[in-house]
């Protein structure tokens, strides 16, 4: 056993975060808002040229063959600057799903080459009983993806779709015509959610590292009362259930990446679970407090510090929200006993 | 990443689980810590003699020459066996480890890691808690003797044990953190008295040491004079894990009693308990994980260092959740075991004070980890 990344995925974590860095050397804000999605789409091509979309999508069906732990790096990093990409949404729940639920081949090779894939979820943002009606992650052109009433992952053109104004305008949501959906039972539909809930988890560790960076660095320049404001007790305590918050995320995170993907099923979701109810609950305290350190400016939109917070709402509602593990992790605990 | 066991890991948990199905006894762990003791006591000699303690010290020192990752398997075992709570001492040996003289480490280490000697940390005094580097025990150098005088107190389990690693000033002219050393103090030695202190839960685990002219050997200064401070550090870096303290394992068992608590009672739990059983194993993978995280990091060899805090803190968070579902689930005065619970909720409150509270914790996180600037003392 051994707990820790790669040299190569040391690699890919700085390459992500220096392709991050210099498309979003301003901020994401000017992308969501102003330039029609012009970086979005450059940093999804720079993504998909450098095989980091479908790092999921083994070899032998036109993928990178990459590991889950590959993709929860750059997860991390795109967290870490809000990027407004639909990563967790195409290169890992619906490529998990296309890849564990026997979906088409012809998609998954699709989807490395770039082409956006949502996956599609009931109006709660949770597993569909019966219908599905929700796309998550959607971007223009998108095809959806769902998880057949016969435990098959199928492909849908998207019709009547309908963008929904919600709460993180980064990563977007369409109500679309419902699609026959049914809920995670088979093996590969129940490794596909825990694949889902681990991506989430790393996107949601990388925004709360994010914060935590901000907040610390300004703490170490504002000066009130004639001394950095992180030199308080009040603030550095703040700074530090930050930390707490971003590396207790990391462990369970990174512990799922390899779990979710090669465990036995049982042990597989358990992580999993454990990884999306703790990284999103974290990620959400981590950016509320980021915006308490920054004071005034965290409130208003000339921060990303909202978007940030905004983006963590969305990534734990996805895939029902802290809900959905928490009573499965109850469920497992029970039957043990 | 891969958190498969290599052949060699597989090998040791196939045998540490067919020797815990045979070694676990039967009968419960007394709830009275009077009780509990003896009962903890001899499973811990049990598991010495059975291999399966000190499994990343050295053999020469009576331990089995392993790395932290056996250590790891080890507490995950341990939890799935329902073993016996493992006394929280594995710290202590560490700094013997280190710092230890081969004569020291010849003759105290082998029956601290078997349980045959009892060993406890004297490092707080009534007027040095958070701030322990103004305690003001003092060691003077008389002839080939050193002779101490001072009061200790929390001292935990300082009723039962044999030898205390103690930290005293050595040099009332250095400042603070300098000036400290650390020696090894029977406490059967004339001039020591023991005052058992009865937690708040009825157990008398912690004691107050008062050391009047108490005279020990010139050898039984641990590493260097003046080297106490980095001693005492290295020591409650250790502390601070979930693995060397062996509470991983416990709340494991915990959490168990709490499902099966919840089965007898009902057959269908409604929405608010199963969110709150799964808050609570949900923070016990996140415990285990972080525990495997840390372990991993030491298998090359560094000791822990100030990222122990984070160990620390989250230890003290899934404690006291559990505890908090304990008292959600037990509202009925005639639970059975109802004020047992109380009382483990009641130890659980320590958690966040002993060992650095949760407070000092932030502290060091703030200013070793994230380079924050120190508060103007």
């Amino acid at each position: 056993m051994h707990f820790a990344l790669s040299e190569d995925q040391r690699v890919l974590q700085r390459t992500t975060d220096e392709i991050c860095a210099q498309l979003f050397a301003v901020s994401p804000v000017g992308d969501a808002r102003a330039d029609g999605g012009a970086l979005r789409a450059k940093l999804w091509s720079k993504l998909a040229e450098l095989d980091l979309v479908g790092l999921l999508v083994p070899e032998h069906q036109g993928g990178a063959g990459g590991s889950l732990t590959d993709a929860c790096v750059v997860a991390e990093a795109l967290g870490r600057h809000i990027a407004p990409v639909p990563y967790v949404g195409t290169a890992i729940a619906a490529a998990a799903l296309l890849r564990f639920g026997d979906g088409p081949d012809e998609s998954l090779a699709r989807l490395c080459r770039g082409d956006a894939y949502s996956v599609l979820l009931d109006g709660g943002l949770d597993d569909p009983a019966g219908t599905a009606t929700v796309a998550f992650d959607w971007v223009d052109g998108a095809l959806g993806v769902a998880l057949s009433p016969d435990g098959r992952a199928t492909v849908h053109d998207l019709v009547d779709v309908d963008p929904i104004t919600d709460v993180d305008p980064l990563h977007r949501l369409a109500r679309v015509r419902p699609v026959p959906a049914g809920e995670a039972s088979g093996d590969g539909a129940r490794r596909a959610r825990a694949v889902a809930w681990t991506g989430a988890a790393a996107l949601l560790t990388g925004l709360a590292d994010g914060a935590l960076r901000q907040s610390v660095d300004y703490a170490r320049e504002r000066e009130q009362y004639d001394r950095p404001i992180g030199s308080f007790q009040a603030v550095k305590h703040l700074c530090a259930d930050m930390l707490f918050d971003v590396e207790t995320s990391r462990s369970i995170t990174y512990g799922a990446s390899w779990a979710a993907e090669h465990a036995p099923i049982d042990e597989a979701e358990r992580v999993a679970s454990a990884a999306k109810a703790h990284a999103g609950a974290a990620a959400i305290r981590v950016c509320e407090t980021g915006i308490q350190v920054l004071g005034g400016i965290g409130v208003t939109q000339e921060h990303d510090a909202h978007l940030r917070l905004r983006c963590a709402h969305l990534h734990h509602a996805a895939f029902g929200n802290s809900d959905a593990p928490l009573v499965l992790l109850a469920g497992r605990l029970l039957e043990k006993v | 990443m891969d958190l498969r066991d290599s052949p060699e890991e597989a090998r040791f948990r196939g045998r540490l689980c067919a020797w815990l199905k045979e070694n676990v006894p039967a009968d419960p762990e007394p709830a009275v810590l009077a009780e509990r003791w003896p009962y903890m006591r001899a499973f811990q000699q049990h598991l010495y003699r059975g291999g399966w303690v000190a499994l990343s010290y050295p053999e020469e020192v009576g331990g089995q020459g392993l790395g932290p990752m056996e250590e790891a398997i080890l507490s995950e075992e341990l939890g799935r066996a329902n073993a016996p709570t493992l006394l929280p001492l594995g710290h202590l040996g560490r700094p013997l480890l280190r710092y230890g003289t081969g004569e020291q480490r010849r003759r105290y280490l082998p029956p601290l890691l078997a349980s045959d000697e009892i060993w406890c940390q004297g490092f707080s005094e009534p007027q040095a808690g958070s701030d322990l580097a103004a305690l003001r025990t003092r060691a003077v150098r008389e002839d080939d003797a050193w002779v101490l005088n001072g009061h200790k107190t929390w001292t935990s389990y300082g009723v039962f044990a044999d030898f205390c690693l103690l930290l005293a000033r050595t040099d009332p002219d250095a400042v603070r953190h300098r000036g400290i050393s650390a020696f090894i103090v029977p406490l059967s030695a004339p001039g020591v008295t023991v005052r058992p202190i009865v937690l708040a839960n009825g157990d008398e685990e912690f004691a107050e040491l008062f050391l009047d002219d108490v005279r020990i050997p010139a050898e039984n200064i641990l590493g260097r004079p003046e080297d106490g401070w980095r001693i005492a550090m290295d020591v409650v870096n250790y502390e601070r894990g979930a693995v060397e303290t062996g509470y991983l394992p416990k709340f494991e068992r915990y959490l168990s009693e709490l499902a099966e608590f919840v089965k007898t009672r009902t057959s269908a739990p409604d929405r608010a308990t199963l969110r709150a059983l799964g808050e609570a194993a949900a923070a016990l993978e996140v415990l285990r994980m972080h525990c495997l995280r840390t372990l991993s990091d030491r298998a090359s060899g560094a000791p822990p260092g100030p990222e122990s805090s984070i160990d620390k803190l989250l230890m003290t968070a899934v404690e006291q959740k559990l505890m908090a579902l304990s008292l959600s689930l037990l509202t009925d005065t005639a639970v059975p075991g109802r004020a047992e619970w109380f009382d483990r909720y009641l130890y659980g409150r320590a958690g966040s004070i002993y060992g650095g509270s949760a407070q000092i914790q932030r502290n060091i996180l703030a200013e070793r980890l994230l380079g924050l600037p120190r508060s103007p003392a």
